[in-house]
């Protein structure tokens, strides 16, 4: 039981799908476009997650290895048919607003990403809260979101606009409660002229239409990541774990294993995430954010340097250079993950001072807070002083790494 | 027959210049965002979609037509389809290898990304729910897959240009480009009055 509560939180708050990991971007932008939207793709979803979590964690030891992913994704689209169906039977008038939105839940990264990562390998019980905590973290972003949109873009909240509340318009509605909290019998200048001003401001409030519109979707997208860099920004400063954050589903949402494809990556994968290497450990060399001219061209000699070894050495020979190439990178990866913890312990004794002084500001600080001291049973482990300053060489590598990680994310 | 056409050209600029794939109706936003650093790889991926989605909207349009509608099995849609399309990539793959060399080097590696693409699976559901015929299905998949590679390309472009400039540390990185789309997003509403 205390291991389902778990999987709850790690889906809300801690992995949020949406605010932490970036995933399931397509239905996010699509349909947010109001609060009730939002809420009904967000309890869609999360059934087919549930449901689906459910089903493969109960045959996670029929299916055969080698076609495991069609295997899921015939059971996550029969899941999907059936809520279709009943959507369209039951609340047809969301059925219509959703769309082929909802058809599209298969092809939803989220749900393809907890099979592979969790249900496959979990027991029954604990998978179906996992999808559970995951559906309900998607379905909170996108209320919430929507909720934004809905409000900036249209003036209202659910559909409900001002005349239906009190008869007043939501504007004045605020500006009410303003007066009030600040002092509902004062008659003196002061509030007046708050009252006049706010009045005058919010009175002439006319919705931003753009931001129900497709605009909108990607300028509030965008305000989301940017305020996650900064938070990553901040947690990388106090040595927290800050990996997952924006870990995304990089263009590929079938060999999304737990959220981070820089573990798992494919061919073509590789191929890609090599170029951006490149790019970024030259840009470092410079010590600049913008990449210099040079860059691009090596980027594009590295292109050349990789068909003229396809016409070489034909493709499988190929397949395999670029293996061993990335494999090196590989290890570096998983010997950091594994002592990932190890080193966060290690910045933890030196910094703990300074992490017990770090004030809460935010919820989103809170996660990382919370993802640090499960780390902090760690500190046990004893280092010798030559163990702990290799360790700190290893924390600049996974740095560097790890920019490079966010590199490819894009 | 003049009719027949000008109701093509219409569907044809209406899905790939009006209501464009990314940018109206966000699908296929991952590859859109992921592989378009340069406008080199962003061309060779606009260019896999555009021959997935065209065939694939064929296959699923042959499929809806002489099998799930006689047998009366058209709630099936959605399972069928992404079955259909998942094994028409690995095929499209196996035989570019095999037989087309030269097209397979400059596709093939981005021919897995594409498997789960939800614009693929959008294509199909969309020619299905709105009634299209064979013919109008392909030209349909067609246009929507040249939208997506015209927005790839110009969002590539642009973000080739974008890394030389000096942009606020928050911004740096994904909500810069998520940005762009969003102006993008905003000069295709322009379209809107085409037809």
């Amino acid at each position: 039981m205390k291991q389902c509560m778990e999987r709850l939180y790690n889906g809300i708050i801690k992995e949020n799908p949406t605010f932490v990991l970036m995933l399931g971007m397509c239905p996010t932008l699509a349909v947010s476009t109001s609060a009730i939207n939002g809420l009904g793709m967000g309890l869609s979803t999360m059934v087919v997650l549930a449901l689906s979590n459910l089903m493969i964690s109960a045959m996670r030891k029929i299916i055969p290895d080698k076609v495991r992913i069609p295997a899921y994704i015939v059971i996550i689209a029969t899941f999907v048919t059936l809520v279709e169906l009943l959507l369209h039977a039951y609340v047809p008038a969301l059925h219509e607003s959703l769309g082929i939105y909802i058809s599209l839940i298969v092809v939803n990264c989220i749900i393809l990403g907890r099979a592979e990562s969790y249900a496959s390998k979990n027991k029954m019980m604990p998978s179906l809260f996992d999808g559970i905590g995951m559906g309900l973290g998607f379905t909170l972003a996108l209320t919430l979101i929507g909720l934004v949109r809905e409000f900036l873009g249209a003036g209202t909240v659910f559909g409900i606009s001002g005349p239906d509340l009190y008869g007043a318009s939501l504007p004045e509605l605020i500006v009410g409660l303003i007066n009030q909290w600040l002092d509902p019998n004062s008659t003196s200048e002061a509030v007046q002229l708050w009252n006049r001003i706010l009045t005058d401001e919010i009175s002439s409030f006319s919705p931003m239409g753009i931001m129900v519109m497709a605009p909108g979707a990607f300028f509030i997208l965008a305000i989301l990541t940017a305020i996650q860099n900064v938070i990553k920004e901040k947690g990388k400063k106090a040595g927290k774990d800050v990996s997952k954050i924006q870990s995304g589903c990089n263009s590929d949402c079938i060999n999304c294993k737990d959220s981070s494809c820089a573990k798992y990556p494919t061919d073509a994968e590789k191929v890609i995430s090599e170029e951006s290497d490149n790019l970024q450990v030259n840009g470092l060399i410079d010590e600049g954010a913008r990449l210099p001219v040079e860059v691009v061209k090596d980027e594009d000699k590295q292109l050349q340097d990789d068909e003229k070894q396809e016409e070489n050495n034909g493709l499988q020979d190929d397949e395999k250079k670029k293996e061993s190439n990335s494999l090196p990178v590989d290890e570096i990866n998983e010997e950091s993950d594994a002592e990932l913890n190890e080193e966060t312990a290690v910045e933890e004794v030196s910094d703990e001072i300074n992490s017990k002084e770090t004030v809460i500001e935010s919820e989103d600080n809170n996660i990382l807070e919370d993802s640090m001291e499960e780390s902090k049973p760690e500190k046990k482990h004893k280092m010798t002083l030559l163990e702990a300053t290799q360790e700190i060489d290893i924390v600049e590598l996974e740095e560097l790494l790890g920019e490079e990680e966010d590199d490819t994310d894009e | 027959m003049s009719d027949y056409i000008v109701q093509l050209i219409v569907i044809a600029l209406g899905s790939s210049l009006v209501s464009n794939v990314v940018l109206s109706q966000f699908l296929g936003l991952c590859p859109f965002l992921g592989v378009s650093k340069s406008v080199k790889t962003a061309a060779g991926m606009g260019g896999a979609v555009i021959f997935v989605i065209t065939l694939a909207s064929l296959v699923a349009g042959l499929l809806y037509g002489f099998v799930l509608e006689p047998l009366g099995i058209t709630f099936l849609k959605t399972i069928v389809f992404i079955l259909v399309i998942a094994a028409l990539v690995q095929f499209v793959e196996l035989f570019l290898k095999k037989y087309m060399k030269s097209l397979y080097k400059a596709l093939g590696v981005f021919l897995p990304l594409i498997t789960t693409n939800c614009a693929v699976l959008g294509v199909a559901i969309t020619n299905v729910n709105l009634e299209y015929d064979l013919l109008t299905s392909v030209v349909n998949g067609f246009a929507t897959s040249v939208g997506f590679a015209i927005a790839i390309i110009i969002l590539a472009g642009i973000r080739e240009k974008i890394a030389f400039n000096d942009i606020p540390k928050p911004f740096q990185g994904m909500p810069i480009v998520l940005v762009t789309a969003g102006l993008m997003a905003i000069a295709f509403c322009g379209f809107a009055g085409l037809i």
